[in-house]
């Protein structure tokens, strides 16, 4: 254990000698943090233009329509060419003109037309442009004429709140921003040694692996903390508000160890901080998606979500959303996840053991 | 320029024979671009299980029917109980039921209430689902198996576009852009820093070639190897049916913004090079630049729906102009707008240069 700790404070004092270094890897996941939640921010409401031919009741009550939908961010302008202004400097994606006779749609067998053009970017965001306008139409008829539809819905919601699209998002970004912190803090730290030589002289000491391996992730797991430190403030600042903390520190702890023991095992594989760089990114970029960022994996693709079952991230992801928000966002039961993260704990442990062993038997 | 020919092809020597490199460089964004892929189904459609309790009667018929029909959504018509089942597994987001005497009711004008129940975790998923039911709703009233469709409006819709690009399609253009930026700004950065870290750059200054040579030769490079990769990915997508095959003036302005931002993104990684020295910072700060710069121009989202301030700070990023020229190119076989976008990727590249060369100049003189 003392030379296990030598080894740690030997890579803290490296990280000292190099605050540059030192700050860049540990801003890495704070820094994936603020990347996609300016990605998330942007979030789900369509802007659109709004060109009303009268303003009665009949086009309050459908402007109203347009914006309890949960679907339109409306701006009213006063002329088509306005409109048509915005679709092509791109500060909205449709334009809705509302007739001056909207109110005769809501006498027996009357009729209008609302006029809506589309910069179908692709199908998704016109899609949701295409389903907004029945369900403002429809809220439009239950407001203005709510004798009118012969059949009515009852939505009935599994929780009492929704999470807000931001928020449910960020607790998925930090799992995989932990990810890359751990692969970086765990593989830079023992790809150095490989790159510097000082390999030789860890292994001309008298000292078992393990215990160097030891110091390796002690030294990883201190710089990773630091950065998931930021993170959870980040969060905090966000609004997340968790439920659970004993259970939220818990699978912080957990996560951390997992994913710096697979650092500390690519590190002793790759051997090359240039490849350990990429790599951390390039695995945790893919994994983000696959683990249910958005959606339980369950209602993506089969092919996905079985990827997706085989990694630690999406069991992280569902125990953090789990603390964070109350729910459970995975079909797997939640002991057996725990179960799951607890044995990729073991695993992660092992194998970083064993490829600094391989690495080293081969010198 | 025989000089700048010679360090070019030694850099793209060096560059090929380092597979790693090349991996690291393709690899990802090969492997984000397949992931998207998966994942696009997720974000566009859920299942939904559809439950019927009225099975003989006509109008219940009908309303599965159309429910069935609805593309935004993955329907399974399920018994009550295996709905339940399916909803508590995750298997399914939520549960449309038919009650019990709804055609019968219907019938008689006595308003009957479907019940849609719904996974609610977050407002992304939660609003398609809002949006899905009234869709449906109306394709059934539309069909006259309510009796007269009471609703008088109608939608008249006109699309800019003549078809809708996939959602996979049009978030690999953005892909791209990053990509792009990120092969040029390592790959430039990366063979200037490998000159330092090998100590060759005292080789290189004794040479008779000029630093302005020297200079030229790694933006060169990088260039050409962000131009080949871009090359690659981009028939990598046609072939795979992601992207249209391009006409030849489509092809060539996507050639041309491609180099255009890969020069911007050579010149801020010699910039970059001079600065930092070291493979190891030149990785992480060249790969956080590339991301920041992805997403403040929007990642794979339109303009239109990022925050005003957003949309401000991502006019001045080459990512924007670079993302619409190749949408417009290899998405929508337009060449609208691209006049501009070529222009302000112009005026991006020459800054990359003006700052970067002089960078690299100063660091080659101490």
């Amino acid at each position: 254990m003392r030379a296990a700790w030598a080894v740690a404070k030997n890579d803290l004092l490296l990280l000292r000698a190099q605050p540059v270094a030192a700050i860049i890897t540990v801003a890495v996941p704070i820094n994936f943090l603020i990347l996609f939640v300016l990605f998330a921010i942007s979030g789900g409401v369509v802007p659109v233009t709004l060109q009303a031919g009268a303003q009665g009741p009949a086009t309050r009550a459908f402007v109203q329509a347009l914006e309890g939908s949960s679907t339109f961010d409306v701006h009213p302008v006063s002329t088509a060419q306005q409109a048509s202004a915005a679709i092509r400097s791109q500060n909205s994606v449709a334009a809705i003109t509302v007739p001056a006779d909207l109110n005769q749609a809501l006498r027996p067998g009357g009729h209008a037309t609302v006029d809506v053009t589309i910069n179908n970017l692709n199908g998704d965001f016109a899609d949701d442009i295409r389903r907004g306008l029945p369900l403002a139409v429809s809220l439009f008829y239950r407001q203005a004429a709510p004798g009118t539809l012969p059949l009515r819905w009852r939505e009935v919601d599994s929780y009492p709140t929704t999470v807000g699209f931001l928020a449910f998002l960020a607790v998925s970004i930090q799992t995989v921003a932990l990810l890359i912190g751990g692969l970086l803090q765990g593989g830079l730290g023992v790809a150095r040694e490989w790159e510097s030589g000082t390999v030789k002289e860890l292994l001309l000491a008298p000292v078992p692996g393990w215990s160097v391996v030891l110091g390796k992730l002690m030294s990883a797991f201190l710089g990773a903390l630091a950065g998931a430190v930021l993170v959870f403030l980040a969060l905090l600042l966000l609004g997340v508000r968790p439920q659970a903390w004993a259970e939220l520190i818990g699978v912080f702890v957990l996560v951390l160890i997992v994913f710096v023991s697979l650092g500390v095992g690519v590190g002793s594989a790759l051997r090359s901080r240039n490849t350990v760089f990429p790599l951390a990114f390039g695995l945790g970029l893919p994994l983000f998606f696959i683990s249910g960022p958005f959606a339980p994996i369950p209602w993506g693709t089969a092919a996905a979500a079985d990827v997706a079952r085989v990694f630690p991230v999406v069991y992280a992801n569902a125990a953090f959303q789990h603390a964070a928000f109350g729910f459970w966002t995975l079909d797997t039961s939640v002991s057996a996840s725990w179960l799951i993260l607890a044995a990729w704990t073991a695993v992660a442990l092992a194998a970083s053991v064993w490829f600094y062993h391989r690495a080293t038997a081969a010198r | 320029m025989q000089a700048v020919w010679a360090l070019v092809r030694k850099d793209l020597a060096v560059w090929i024979r380092s597979p790693a490199v090349m991996a690291v460089t393709i690899l990802p964004p090969l492997v984000l671009m397949l992931v998207l892929a998966l994942q696009s189904v997720s974000v566009t459609s859920v299942p939904v299980a559809l439950v019927d309790q009225d099975p003989g009667g006509q109008a219940a018929t009908a309303l599965l029917h159309a429910a069935e029909a609805f593309d935004g959504f993955r329907p399974q018509v399920l018994t009550p109980e295996a709905a339940l089942q399916a909803f508590a597994r995750l298997q399914v987001a939520a549960v449309l039921t038919i009650p019990a005497g709804f055609s019968a009711n219907l019938a008689a004008g006595r308003q009957p209430t479907l019940q849609w129940q719904v996974r609610n975790y977050a407002t992304d998923s939660t609003n398609d689902l809002r949006r899905a039911l009234p869709d449906v709703v109306t394709a059934f009233l539309q069909s006259g198996a309510a009796g007269k469709n009471p609703i008088g409006v109608s939608i008249a819709e006109q699309d800019v576009h003549p078809h809708d690009a996939s959602l996979v399609s049009f978030e690999m253009i953005g892909m791209l852009a990053l990509l792009l930026l990120q092969a040029g700004l390592i790959n430039a950065g990366l063979a200037a820093v490998k000159e330092w870290e090998t100590g060759s750059v005292k080789e290189l200054l004794i040479s008779p070639a000029s630093p302005l040579n020297i200079i030229a030769g790694k933006v060169i490079a990088g260039v050409l190897a962000a131009d080949i990769t871009g090359v690659v990915l981009t028939a990598v997508t046609v072939v795979t049916g992601l992207l249209p095959a391009p006409g030849a003036a489509q092809a060539g302005i996507a050639l041309l913004a491609m180099t255009l931002l890969a020069t911007f993104g050579a010149g801020a990684g010699v910039a970059l090079a001079a600065a930092l020295r070291t493979n190891e910072r030149m990785n992480s700060v060249s790969i956080n630049v590339s991301l920041y710069l992805f997403f403040l121009s929007g990642g794979v989202i339109a303009l239109a729906y990022m925050p005003a301030w957003l949309r401000l700070v991502a006019r001045i990023i080459p990512n924007t102009y670079a993302a619409d020229a190749f949408r417009q190119s290899l998405l929508y076989g337009s060449t609208a707008g691209t006049a501009t976008d070529l222009l302000w990727l112009a005026v991006a590249a020459a800054a990359g240069l003006v700052v970067g060369v002089p960078a690299l100049r100063r660091g080659l003189a101490h």
